[in-house]
């Protein structure tokens, strides 16, 4: 009896001190891996010459003016304004960009028509066509519209699924999902669109939420597209507005308030990816498997 | 057949692309505006947050004293907005004023058509504070394209502190030799300068043969050998621990800007070549630092030679050539050059100004900072060799810098590198000519 309970006593101990090993492993890693971030933090309280020249995080005072001023912005506008546009721009991009992508993908993965092969191709084609080769003809389009300096050439492409990577992802992802389910809702009386939205949009939600988290990020970063096509400056976006006030080549730049809007501007994405964060996991782990 | 087809579509809907292009383009120069008429106009510039502050701060001042005129300003940080030009100025839509680089001026201008001829406005554009020779680099084929700002010229700034704290006096660094001397001073791991580009081996070559490496027209001045020379001088201060070598200074400095290297900042190098509306930013860095920066004489071959430091205009004013309000953008481009209102308000957010006049008032009201007045008495002291337009453009700048890296490894012998960067320079301009 006795000697049972010390064996007991033997392996809970060895249990514990396995777990604690790893947890110190676990959390010296984390550190290390987020020590950017933390450093980023710190360095939002430092001078110049203290960001160039430490590799410490902690700054030798907290003082929250590189926060106030990052936020006033040398411009005739405050960051508010940069964060509205922000949304104005990514909010009509993600969305139309999950309904474009998933209508584009459920008919290539579900349907059958002529050229279905080579208008597959040719759209995983654009996948690899360099964004600067259509930048000038595009400016060129935007321009004979008459839509320069607006959001429409930055939201317009994502109506028509111009986004081929998010139309692959979701047609591999479709076609995991056996076609029975389809045929069970077919006797049931579904049409084809009631198929998407009643039996397939479910199923498909996790991906959908990778694409929508992408899209996000995506945009929230894109910072040449809105450069080139909008020349107001109250209607940059934050990509743009944090890059306002560098320009080594003339003058002192207040690095510690672009890293302060910079954390600022991730914010957003963070926040995201984190209430998403499961659902985020479950699409990319399952968008991998095919049936 | 399919194929066939689709690219039949493709090109008919490029050309007509193009063609509406054109039809919008013609469309834009026809119409013209009256005097009284009142008129919207587009001012774009880069920059950091003061010279937006200043500049946005002036416009509004011309605003009000030509109710008329409407402006539009357009203005981001430096990044990207190579870019941005590049797709405005094929599309036509670049603003009607706006600010331009050096090396813009002659990619966009090579055939002397890239902007407005600005002799048309002299009446309302006052040029008397230019001298000939700083108009002249903003003209091509006898048309007046660009106005210069400000004038940089390549300085050597130094840590006094440090040079201080090693016993070396810094108004006695006349000569390249000075600074092996003050390197004998220094310890293991600190040095008196840092030479990290071509740019110093330009110099010292301008000194050494008073031309610039590349003349107004795009020819390269020097042969093989003589580059190879100044690559082997690079390398005899390398030796004398003047300056970290080239790995070294791959490793700490990079593509980095100087004033943001750590070793700068601590005082390690304690010397920074650099264009002298830089120097501002290493002065605030060691003034943080609790050190101070000074520019001494530029250090030349002997005492009393030639300075030949490099020289170039930073920044140049342009007008569109598509604008519909050349007018309109003239008297603005005249109320920041030559109204004194105009000028105080931009202070030297952009440099001192090449203006003399400008920068009379600039001085006599006390606005000009001292790292601005010792970038501008060295300006003024150092008789420099106006450096080509085409010396900063990309490609010439990927044919020297390679080679050079290249040699300063070790991969090349300086015969070589001299060669491989006066061919390799040759070419790329040619390209650059024949687009």
């Amino acid at each position: 009896m006795q000697q049972a309970t010390a064996m007991n006593n033997q392996i809970k101990w060895r249990r514990r001190l396995n777990s604690g090993v790893r947890y110190v492993l676990l959390t010296a890693v984390a550190l290390i891996m987020l020590y950017p971030i933390l450093w980023l933090f710190g360095a939002s309280f430092k001078s110049n010459a203290e960001i160039f020249s430490s590799i410490s995080f902690w700054p030798k005072s907290f003082d929250f003016t590189p926060y106030v001023k990052g936020w006033r912005t040398g411009t005739e506008f405050t960051f508010t304004t940069y964060f509205i546009n922000t949304f104005k721009i990514v909010i009509p991009k993600v969305v139309f960009t999950v309904v474009s992508c998933t209508l584009t993908a459920y008919g290539f993965a579900r349907f059958d028509f002529p050229g279905k092969k080579i208008l597959f191709g040719l759209m995983l084609s654009t996948l690899f066509l360099p964004a600067v080769v259509t930048r000038i003809p595009l400016y060129l389009f935007w321009r004979n519209f008459g839509m320069l300096d607006s959001y429409v050439p930055l939201i317009a492409n994502t109506v028509f699924a111009a986004e081929p990577f998010f139309v692959f992802m979701l047609v591999q992802f479709l076609r995991s999902v056996p076609r029975d389910y389809d045929e069970a809702a077919t006797i049931d009386g579904c049409n084809s669109f009631q198929i998407l939205i009643k039996i397939l949009l479910p199923i498909l939600k996790p991906s959908l939420v990778s694409v929508a988290l992408f899209q996000f990020i995506w945009s929230i970063n894109d910072f040449l597209s809105p450069l080139i096509y909008i020349s107001s400056v109250q209607k940059y976006p934050i990509a743009i507005a944090l890059k306002m006030a560098i320009d080594t080549s003339s003058g002192v730049v207040a690095w510690n308030q672009v890293i302060a809007m910079s954390l600022i501007s991730l914010l957003p994405s963070i926040i995201l990816f984190f209430t998403t964060s499961k659902q985020f996991v479950e699409g990319m782990a399952t968008g991998g498997i095919k049936g | 057949m399919k194929v066939k087809h689709i690219v039949q579509t493709a090109s008919v809907l490029l050309a007509s692309t193009l063609l509406l292009g054109a039809c919008g383009q013609k469309k834009a120069s026809s119409t013209k505006d009256g005097d009284d008429e009142k008129v919207t106009i587009r001012f774009s510039w880069w920059g950091a947050d003061d010279r937006h502050k200043a500049t946005n701060a002036a416009v509004k001042q011309f605003e009000k004293e030509n109710p008329n005129i409407a402006v539009k300003t357009e203005y981001a940080g430096w990044d990207g907005q190579v870019e941005k030009m590049a797709t405005q100025m094929a599309g036509g839509t670049e603003s009607d004023l706006m600010q331009i680089t050096y090396d813009w001026y002659q990619t966009y201008n090579a055939d002397g058509t890239g902007f407005a001829d600005l002799n048309a406005y002299k009446d309302i554009v006052d040029l008397s504070g230019y001298s000939q020779s700083m108009l002249a680099e903003g003209t091509t084929k006898d048309k007046l394209l660009a106005i210069p700002y400000s004038n940089s010229t390549h300085a050597y700034g130094v840590n006094q502190t440090v040079y201080a704290k090693y016993g070396v006096d810094v108004s006695k660094l006349k000569t390249w030799n000075d600074y092996k001397d003050a390197a004998k001073k220094f310890p293991e791991g600190s040095y008196p300068l840092m030479i990290t580009s071509f740019n110093e081996i330009t110099d010292y070559l301008g000194q050494k043969y008073g031309k610039s490496f590349i003349d107004a027209s795009g020819k390269v001045s020097f042969t093989a050998s003589q580059v190879a020379e100044g690559l082997k001088w690079w390398q005899s201060m390398v030796d004398a621990k003047v300056t970290p070598s080239m790995k070294e200074v791959m490793e700490n400095v990079g593509t980095a800007d100087g004033s943001s290297v750590k070793e700068v900042v601590n005082g390690q190098y304690a010397g920074f070549a650099a264009w002298s509306g830089n120097m501002a930013a290493f002065n605030q860095v060691l003034k943080d630092g609790g050190m101070k920066m000074t520019i001494p004489s530029m250090p030349r071959i002997k005492a009393d030679g030639r300075a030949g430091s490099m020289q170039k205009p930073t920044m140049l004013f342009a007008i569109s050539k598509d604008t519909k309000h050349a007018k309109a953008a003239a008297k603005l481009l005249n109320f920041l050059l030559n109204d004194p209102k105009g000028v105080k308000t931009l202070g030297v957010t952009r440099g001192l100004p090449a203006n003399t006049n400008a920068a009379k008032i600039l001085e006599k009201n006390g606005q000009v900072d001292d790292v601005t007045k010792m970038a501008a008495e060295y300006q003024q002291t150092t008789k420099g060799i106006n450096q080509s337009p085409y010396y900063e453009m990309s490609q010439v700048l990927e044919a020297y810098d390679a080679p050079m890296k290249a040699y300063g490894l070790g991969q090349l012998s300086a015969d070589e590198a001299g060669k491989k960067i006066v061919t390799d320079v040759k070419d790329a301009i040619k390209q650059i000519k024949n687009q």
